[in-house]
């Protein structure tokens, strides 16, 4: 999976890419963790996120924390169908703010 | 000291005198302790879910005797399965899961092991704790996370789900404080995908048989 990043605004988007399991939750927590810790922000652009699995969620939950911990937080955004539901059902998206697109997250 | 969910679990069922939930009946512990391996083994890596599915991803031993029972049992049934279908199948081997996560806990120094017996036959079995900070922690992490809006951590999550699933939350909160802080639990315990087909076995097993979860201690 990849990640990218940049900034827009006063608000730093992440763009993760590609299936997000227990083959590749380590390396985006890896890569994620580090980004919320120092922004305030963090809008996570999920158009291009395919899958997630609870290993993923639990990466989420940590950022989340993370994120809150430091005064921030996180805010999700342009999730495709499947992976929006992981979400619905798992109550993530009680916990984190979440948007139908960028524009919206970044209003 | 880091010891496993299902280590935690068990703890919040052993009373200050060591005693257990009557296994017999409790089909509640049963299901917590299968959840609750099924859990630890997600946090190591070894399976994964979805909403729908659970799948083993690593056959590599943990090195946690309760936990490679669950892994090697699992793996038996199948590479891919329902998460329900994971927890009964789990829960098939609860009761050596359950000897073995206890006989961890004495390893830790965590709990002792007194048999009492009468006329030379072995009348009872006790685990009184060896000292009481472990399980506080556990119920005062419980009671932290619920009293306040913090996000939790996926440990905190998974035994708040467990316990209050299978009323072990019982067994240190009055109903009252249960139905005060129903809304939060709720919203934590929901996080985690196998507690919620913990939740569903359970309520499986209580419409076919609500006799058979009575209550504990």
């Amino acid at each position: 999976m990849e990640i990218t990043h940049e900034t827009i605004g006063d608000k730093l988007v992440v763009r993760p890419e590609g299936r997000l399991d227990s083959l590749t939750a380590p390396a985006f927590e890896a890569g994620l963790v580090p980004l919320v810790d120092r922004a305030g922000v963090v809008v996570i652009e999920c158009s291009k996120l395919t899958y997630v699995s609870s290993a993923g969620l639990r990466v989420f939950l940590t950022a989340a924390k993370t994120a809150k911990s430091k005064g921030g937080k996180i805010v999700l955004c342009a999730l495709a169908p499947g992976v929006q539901e992981v979400f619905t059902v798992s109550g993530f998206s009680k916990i984190i703010d979440m948007h139908p697109t960028l524009d919206a997250a970044l209003a | 000291m880091s010891i496993t969910v299902c280590e935690e679990i068990i703890l919040l069922t052993v009373n200050d005198e060591g005693k257990l939930l009557r296994w017999s009946e409790e089909l509640a512990v049963r299901a917590a302790v299968a959840g609750a391996s099924l859990i630890d083994l997600a946090f190591r890596g070894r399976i994964d879910n979805d909403v729908n599915e659970l799948f083993i991803v690593s056959h590599e031993p943990t090195g946690e005797a309760h936990l490679d029972m669950a892994l090697k049992y699992l793996a038996g049934k199948g590479e891919k399965m329902p998460i329900q279908t994971a927890v009964y199948d789990v829960m098939e081997v609860a009761r050596e899961i359950h000897a073995a996560a206890l006989q961890r806990l004495v390893e830790r120094g965590i709990l002792a092991k007194k048999d009492e017996s009468f006329l030379w036959v072995l009348k009872s079995r006790r685990y009184p704790p060896l000292s009481s900070v472990i399980q506080q922690e556990a119920k005062l992490r419980i009671l932290s996370v619920l009293m306040s809006d913090d996000i939790p951590t996926s440990e905190d999550v998974a035994l708040i789900s467990l316990a209050y699933e299978t009323r072990i939350l019982e067994l240190f909160m009055s109903p009252a404080e249960i139905e005060r802080l129903s809304a939060r639990i709720q919203e934590v315990g929901n996080l985690e995908l196998i507690a919620q087909a913990v939740s569903a076995v359970i309520s499986d097993i209580r419409t076919a048989s609500p006799i058979l979860f009575m209550a504990p201690l």
